[in-house]
């Protein structure tokens, strides 16, 4: 989806949230450019995934404000932050492990399929299996659409949830660690994908461990640790950071 | 022996659409509420209270029979939203319940345990033959509304929500929304069955619809298989056919129903623990 | 005034009956995760074992013992027979392990019921024939003094359990984490069984004062059930002071209600006073919000 250059597709202002005594987020802010790649990294436990939590809605902030492409999504329930705009991936990857490849697909890219009378009794447009065959050549999934998302392995599951979220209508990507645990030659496909992606106007918001990949892929780096923003730029920059490689080896 | 068969076909009927509604909240949705008997006695009783004691028509007071208990489980469904997973289950135990508990009490209309007789039905279906062509029909018919809604956009919804709430919220589905609907849904038919079997019984009493009848359910669908329809209908007649068989066991009439009930829930156990997928579920009993 | 304080007192004696049951049920749901709605059979059997030994001789406090006992082994055989295997094939995530409880309480509801037969039982103790006591304007039961002596010293029993020993402090370490149990060297298996044998005795003593203070019919195990769990989920699941709390209010709420509704009305009247308070407060009373 091309946007204009320039333009902060995502705006986090003062974003924080505490379990218990510990600030896993603590007053937190970046933005994040449209159709580039940013990617947050950050050592282990410097509040992430916790920071893609709080901007999805999945866990309630304890305050701060999130702007996606002009709209405050602060209030809004997780679901409705989705249909704005987001769209995510997860660490630990969540597929519908009964339903079909073509299944998860279909639902990403339906509109109105959690209203019964709009579509309790509908059937499927015609225009959906176009879209899923696009989306699958796109990610390079070579198994059945009929095939169960149970019957996938790691690495083919990994695609089908980048695949998932690629096909929800969305004008940012999040994705949490998507190379994490996979094989080199599919961790290559993803870069370059990526890339591909970028190329045709995407806006991703990347958290990975794997720097050669975020050297590679990212056009601005932000760094957590703490809870807090500890550093922003370009990677080179960031990633030869005192404050920065220090964040890494204290831990 | 014609009879019989026409009686437990009839009750196969009825029961298989309680099974089919149950499945579309339990194995398509993933809710599994444990109010499915209470919901079948709510449908009962109001139709029952409505012909008898305020002498509304066969009709409307089959269409109460179909809302009242939707609207119901529906509210009780919109609780999953804040109570979850194991307290929303018990919630809906406590909720069959009461339900029972309700109808014994309430004397004044429902007579408590001596139940209500007299039940009345269509003159056209006074004969049995009628009254089983009937019930097939309608099960059959629900068969194939429910087949339509859990092959729809919707229904596979609904299987997102069972298999990934999580991810369904991410892809903005209104998970919600999602569950009370297919609890409607389920209402709507388990109300069908109550007024049926009201109608087919032509009398019913409160304890008709306690744990006893919860468990049956929860086995016919279990053992059937979760989120299969057609598994729910194959469920029901089989396992009704086993408990009828037992029934002509020649012991004191008391001890057969406790064997019964101790076999046939012996049998759910052993699917729970060995085949959670049942004879042809689409999806396993987590 | 007077009626208020005789509620008050039947009140509180059927809030502390209850409480035992609730208390044991919560407490093995916060050790194993298991909603082991069976515990209203095991009540009930415990209430029957009673009897059994009343009527063959085993002399009051000897049939209170093997009550208890037999309470403990059927816990222990349920978990055994029903739970453990079913944790070796899936995590007990889901409703599995509460639909095989519910199949497991059948099974004993209809034991009982085959062995004894649907006849209601009333129990003929030497409790009969010590009068009721005048206190002030309250009439006293011996049942009554009873229950509250025996359920007390229990509650105070198993607060001092869970806190101060060894095994109760392993059982909580099971219940928060039970992977980290097993780490520092907890076998949380044992941990389990045990929590079923103790819990269980629980349950039966509770069973055991439920026959004297009603009496015995095999549906009473779906009621016990059904006051067990629908206490421990105001009080907040796995909270000991959640549960005596609940009883409380539950009981105090339905027995005020009685007063100006019929009987029905009144279960109807706490289940949604409950369901309104859950919608509000998920976690029961004292229980811990979960994330």
């Amino acid at each position: 989806m091309p946007c204009p250059h320039n333009m902060m597709i995502l705006s986090v202002k003062n974003l924080s949230k505490a379990f218990g005594g510990v600030h896993a987020v603590d007053d937190c802010s970046f933005s994040v450019e449209s159709g580039q790649i940013t990617a947050l990294i950050g050592p282990n436990g410097a509040g992430k995934t916790t920071a893609f939590n709080l901007i999805s809605g999945l866990t309630e902030s304890d305050g701060g404000t999130v702007v996606l492409d002009g709209v405050d999504l602060t209030n809004l329930s997780a679901h409705r932050r989705a249909k704005a705009g987001l769209s995510r991936t997860f660490q630990l990857v969540r597929l519908f492990k009964n339903l079909m490849i073509r299944e998860h697909l279909y639902l990403a890219t339906s509109e109105n399929d959690d209203r019964f009378l709009a579509s309790g009794f509908a059937s499927d447009a015609g225009h959906l299996e176009t879209k899923m065959q696009e989306t699958l050549q796109l990610v390079g999934l070579d198994k059945p659409p009929s095939t169960l998302a149970l019957e996938l392995s790691y690495g083919q599951q990994k695609i089908l949830d980048l695949a998932r979220a690629l096909a929800k209508p969305h004008k940012l990507l999040m994705l949490d660690e998507p190379v994490a645990g996979i094989n080199p030659v599919l961790r290559d496909r993803f870069k370059t994908l990526l890339k591909q992606l970028k190329a045709r106007g995407e806006t991703i918001l990347v958290i990975e461990h794997d720097m050669d990949f975020v050297r590679s892929v990212a056009d601005q780096v932000i760094v957590m640790d703490q809870g807090r923003v500890l550093a922003e730029g370009e990677p080179e920059a960031v990633l030869s950071d005192k404050r920065v490689l220090e964040a890494y080896l204290g831990t | 022996m014609e009879a019989y068969f026409i009686y437990f076909l009839t009750l196969a009927a009825i029961f298989a659409i309680g099974t089919m509604a149950y499945n579309v909240s339990a194995g398509y949705t993933g809710l599994f509420t444990l109010a499915q008997a209470g919901l079948l006695g709510v449908g009962a009783y109001t139709y029952a209270l409505l012909t008898i004691n305020l002498h509304w028509t066969f009709v409307t007071a089959l269409a109460a029979a179909l809302v009242v208990p939707a609207i119901a489980n529906g509210i009780l469904a919109y609780a999953s939203k804040k109570i979850r997973g194991d307290a929303f289950a018990i919630l809906t135990l406590w909720f069959g319940f009461v339900v029972v508990t309700l109808f014994l009490n309430w004397r004044g209309a429902t007579r408590g345990a001596l139940g209500l007789n007299g039940i009345p039905r269509p003159e056209f279906l006074d004969d049995t033959f009628l009254f089983l062509l009937f019930a097939v029909l309608l099960t059959a018919l629900s068969y194939i509304v429910l087949r339509r809604i859990v092959s729809s956009p919707f229904g596979r919804a609904l299987g997102a929500v069972r298999d990934d709430e999580v991810a369904a919220v991410a892809l903005g589905k209104d998970v919600t929304r999602l569950r009370v609907t297919s609890a409607v849904v389920n209402g709507v038919f388990a109300g069908l069955a109550g007024a049926l079997l009201a109608m087919f019984l032509g009398y019913i009493n409160p304890t008709l619809f306690d744990i006893t009848l919860l468990v049956q359910f929860i086995g016919y669908m279990v053992v059937g298989g979760l989120g299969s329809l057609e598994g729910s209908i194959l469920g029901t007649v089989l396992l009704l056919a086993v408990r009828e068989a037992i029934r002509f066991v020649p012991l004191d009439p008391e001890l057969v129903g406790a064997i019964r009930e101790i076999i046939f829930a012996s049998i759910l156990g052993l699917v729970i623990l060995y085949r959670p997928r049942g004879l042809i579920g689409k999806v396993e009993l987590e | 005034m007077d009626i208020y304080l005789q509620i008050a007192w039947n009140s509180l004696t059927i809030a502390a009956l209850i409480a035992m049951m609730a208390a044991s049920f919560t407490l093995i749901y916060s050790v194993t995760r298991v909603v082991h709605v069976a515990h209203g059979g095991v009540v009930l059997a415990s209430g029957y074992f009673f009897y059994f030994g009343w009527t063959h001789g085993f002399g009051f406090v000897g049939a209170a013992a093997l009550a208890v006992i037999l309470a403990a082994i059927l816990g222990v055989a349920i978990n055994a027979l029903v739970y453990e295997p079913l944790r070796r094939r899936r995590p007990l995530t889901g409703t599995a392990g509460m639909l095989a409880s519910v199949a497991a309480l059948i099974v004993i509801q209809n034991l009982l019921l085959a062995v004894w037969s649907s006849h209601t039982i009333v129990l003929h103790t030497p409790l009969e024939r010590v009068a009721s006591w005048a206190v002030g304007p309250l009439v006293v039961t011996p049942v009554s003094v009873l229950i509250l002596s025996v359920a007390i010293p229990v509650f105070v029993f198993c607060a001092l359990l869970m806190r101060f020993t060894k095994v109760g402090r392993a059982m909580r370490a099971v219940s928060d984490h039970e992977e980290m149990a097993e780490v520092v060297g907890i076998n949380s298996k044992r941990i389990r069984m045990m929590s079923f044998a103790f819990f269980s005795a629980i349950g039966g003593l509770a069973g055991v004062l439920a026959a004297l203070f009603y009496n015995l019919q095999p549906p009473y195990a779906v009621g016990f059930a059904v006051d067990a769990f629908s206490t421990a989920i105001v009080g907040g699941i796995g909270s000991l002071g959640g549960t005596v709390v609940a009883a409380i209010f539950i009981n105090t709420l339905t027995n005020l209600g009685g007063f100006w509704m019929t009987a029905g009305i009144k279960t109807l009247f706490a289940f949604v006073v409950v369901f309104l308070f859950l919608l509000l407060r998920p976690q029961g009373i004292f229980g811990k919000k979960r994330r």
